[in-house]
């Protein structure tokens, strides 16, 4: 399997970067990198097995089956037909997405919108696929008919307003919460089938709240991301030692590991958690807002150690995030929930793109806009 | 830690506690000694007067320091203690009810076990829901569970003759007067079986401390965790009160002091925090004994009492220590 001829979209925005951040210049590069989906020391193109998504398992629903687009309703057209849409979303099999706004200045790309990188979504790639993902707490409809995919090796955004439902697509994904309707699969097995602790070993989930009612020592709450491969009542083997101190290491918490959680600034907290997730030693790594109440620094650091986790420990993250800047400068792919419902995922470059951000958002274009050029994102006009 | 240094300290903890309990044997209002056997009548003060009080009031120390330690846990309350989820105004209430019915001890104590396990049934029923809301729920149905036993247990005081009533109030203040070998094996037999399923949810508790979604990524099923720990602790809190009725604050001050001593990591604490319970509750038992001894004037305090006179302001003095 080649990269297809899209994936160097990522790498031509390599070189107009140049106005951004220090940091920001490799994970553009990379960028081109995770859209071939071949991760430096996982597996070389050729070991890849290419199935196009028609006939894919994990995750292909008979009724969005093969490469025909999808037309979902957008903030402009409330109540249009779905057969005859005035505008609306035009999305791919489960990938790409264009823009296409009622004036329909955007319906050129329209064409190029039947997956144009199919085959590298493919189910080889893909290490954790949610399809047809549907969850309603009591009346409220958290997610409809939702399809989200994580390459493996891949560091995705998952952006989208207050209430769009990130955080139930997360906690569904870890496993932690049961969709009434669609499957979730994870390397060839359903997930909400998987015995908890043979899921736990794979998945680490950090939440968007840590309560913590009694003082913990950050090294214990660390060793906590080894439960789930403790037999005893407790105690600790050399390994998990080992887990625990390299987990310290990586996060650079090794410092103040003998220091109470809670007197940790808040910045340090979010490290420490996500060396307990990673203590975990997992697959996949889902955090829900792991920025959110951090001063630019810490949510800079926090986001280096995630780009170091994805690439020294090879490990799948996802993330629910609100700073898009961070979202373009860190991640690699992106998905934007609205309403319950995925209206885009693919490469940053191409989803995190003026007029579908700012129907995610239900913002003007010209903010969207705005906040593109000041942080340098370059998208698709 | 280790398998093999965790071992070796609940060895030591245990010995420790056979110990005191080895001390207060030899302690008393009759000068009678393990080394000083003089008559039959010492033989039977030993064997059938003290030695049922002091493992009872171990079993009883152990059951209350246990399941106040889960119950801390289980609720993210470090205020919390093992009267708090109702199973104790339900056991209180069948002791009430076989008093006032005029059975014989035993089956006083088996009315109030059977009443306990009644509450334990409907509070499970009432709180059962989503795994988030169910600790609120199971705290609320407790209190509110408390709260109509002890209304009926005063309800049923008031309707019968006064000598009985009195015995109502002796249940209330808990004490460890009435113990005999048997149930006092029962007893322990039901409080070890908690106390090893509450020992065996160690490192879930552990993960549940930080909330319930932590917990479910680190492989813990909330709903199972706070059903089995539900059931472990009121187990042997009815077992517990049914034998010795309310003994206030064991529960409360032990697991804080333990946790003082080791922290909270639970498979640490909560054996220290049940052989503190035990520890602490036979010195009391030894002390409400022998205090008030002397002279012409004998009586025994209810060892309730103690507790509450040493508890009351040692839990405040904790307090002020926590929040400062």
């Amino acid at each position: 399997m080649t990269a297809p001829p899209n994936a160097t979209i990522g790498g031509a925005h390599v070189a107009p970067s140049t106005g951004k951040a220090g940091g920001a210049s490799p994970s553009r590069a990379r960028c081109a990198l995770g859209d071939s989906l071949v991760h430096p020391l996982r597996g070389s193109p050729d070991s890849v097995v290419a199935t196009p998504p028609s006939s894919g398992t994990a995750g292909s629903r008979p009724s969005f089956a093969g490469p025909r687009s999808r037309v979902e309703d957008c903030a402009e057209c409330d109540g249009a037909s779905p057969s005859t849409p005035r505008c609306g979303w035009v999305v791919g099999p489960r990938t790409s997405v264009r823009g296409v706004s009622c004036s329909g200045e955007a319906s050129s790309q329209g064409a190029t919108g039947v997956s144009p990188w199919g085959p590298t979504e493919g189910p080889a790639n893909t290490l954790l696929g949610a399809s047809a993902i549907v969850f309603v707490y009591g009346r409220h409809t958290a997610l409809r008919d939702c399809d989200a995919h994580l390459p493996e090796g891949s560091m995705t955004a998952l952006l989208g307003p207050n209430g769009a439902g990130k955080s139930t697509l997360l906690r569904i994904m870890a496993g932690i919460a049961t969709p009434q309707s669609g499957t979730v699969r994870f390397a060839e097995t359903t997930l909400h089938t998987m015995p908890h602790r043979t899921r736990v070993q794979r998945i680490a989930y950090v939440p968007q709240h840590c309560t913590i009612e009694f003082p913990l020592r950050v090294r214990d709450m660390v060793a906590l991301g080894r439960v789930p491969f403790q037999t005893g009542l407790g105690w600790l083997t050399a390994r998990d030692h080992t887990a625990v101190d390299n987990a310290l290491a990586t996060l650079e918490c090794t410092a103040f590991a003998n220091r109470l959680f809670h007197t940790l600034s808040g910045g340090e907290q979010q490290r420490v958690l996500i060396a307990r997730a990673l203590a975990q030693a997992p697959q996949l790594l889902l955090l829900d807002e792991p920025a959110i109440h951090l001063d630019p620094a810490a949510q800079l650091s926090v986001m280096t150690a995630l780009q170091h986790i994805q690439r020294e420990r090879h490990c799948t993250i996802c993330c629910a995030l609100h700073d898009l800047n961070l979202a373009y400068h860190f991640c690699d792919r992106a998905i934007l929930l609205h309403a319950g419902t995925v209206r885009a995922s693919g490469a940053v470059t191409e989803v995190m793109i003026p007029a579908t951000l700012s129907a995610i958002y239900e913002a003007p274009i010209a903010w969207a806009q705005g906040l593109m050029a000041r942080h340098g994102i370059r998208g698709r006009p | 830690m280790t398998r093999r240094r965790w071992y070796s300290l609940q060895a030591t903890l245990l010995l420790g506690m056979g110990g005191v309990a080895f001390c207060a044997l030899n302690i008393g209002p009759s000068p009678v000694t393990l080394f000083q056997i003089l008559s039959a009548t010492d033989v039977a003060i030993l064997w059938q007067a003290r030695l049922p009080r002091i493992l009872l009031a171990l079993a009883v120390g152990m059951a209350l320091g246990g399941a106040g330690a889960s119950y801390q846990a289980l609720l993210r309350n470090p205020l919390a203690d093992p009267y708090i989820l109702g199973v104790s105004g339900g056991a209180a209430l069948g002791s009430a009810i076989g008093i006032g019915a005029g059975l014989p001890f035993p089956f006083i104590a088996l009315a109030a076990f059977v009443a306990s396990l009644g509450t334990i049934g409907l509070i499970l029923m009432i709180a059962r829901g989503d795994a988030v809301h169910t600790t609120y729920r199971l705290l609320l149905t407790g209190v509110v569970c408390n709260a109509f036993a002890f209304a009926c247990i005063m309800a049923v005081q008031a309707v019968i003759p006064i000598e009985r009533s009195h015995e109502i109030l002796v249940v209330l203040m808990g004490n460890l007067t009435l113990a005999d070998l048997q149930i006092t094996w029962w007893v322990f037999g039901i409080v070890i079986v908690g106390l090893i399923i509450l020992m065996r949810h160690a490192r879930a508790l552990d993960a549940w401390t930080l909330g319930a979604e932590t917990a479910a990524s680190l492989g813990i099923d909330p709903a199972r965790l706070q059903r089995t720990i539900f059931l472990a602790g009121s187990l042997v809190v009815g077992a517990s009160v049914a034998a010795s009725g309310l003994i206030g604050f064991v529960g409360l001050i032990v697991p804080h002091a333990a946790r003082l001593i080791v922290g909270h990591r639970h498979h640490l604490l909560l054996p220290l925090s049940a052989c503190g319970g035990g520890v602490f509750l036979v010195v009391a038992d030894t002390v409400a004994r022998s205090a008030l001894h002397g002279g012409d004037y004998t009586t025994e305090l209810p060892v309730g009492v103690v507790t509450a006179l040493v508890g009351a302001p040692l839990f405040l003095w904790l307090l002020r220590k926590r929040t400062a």
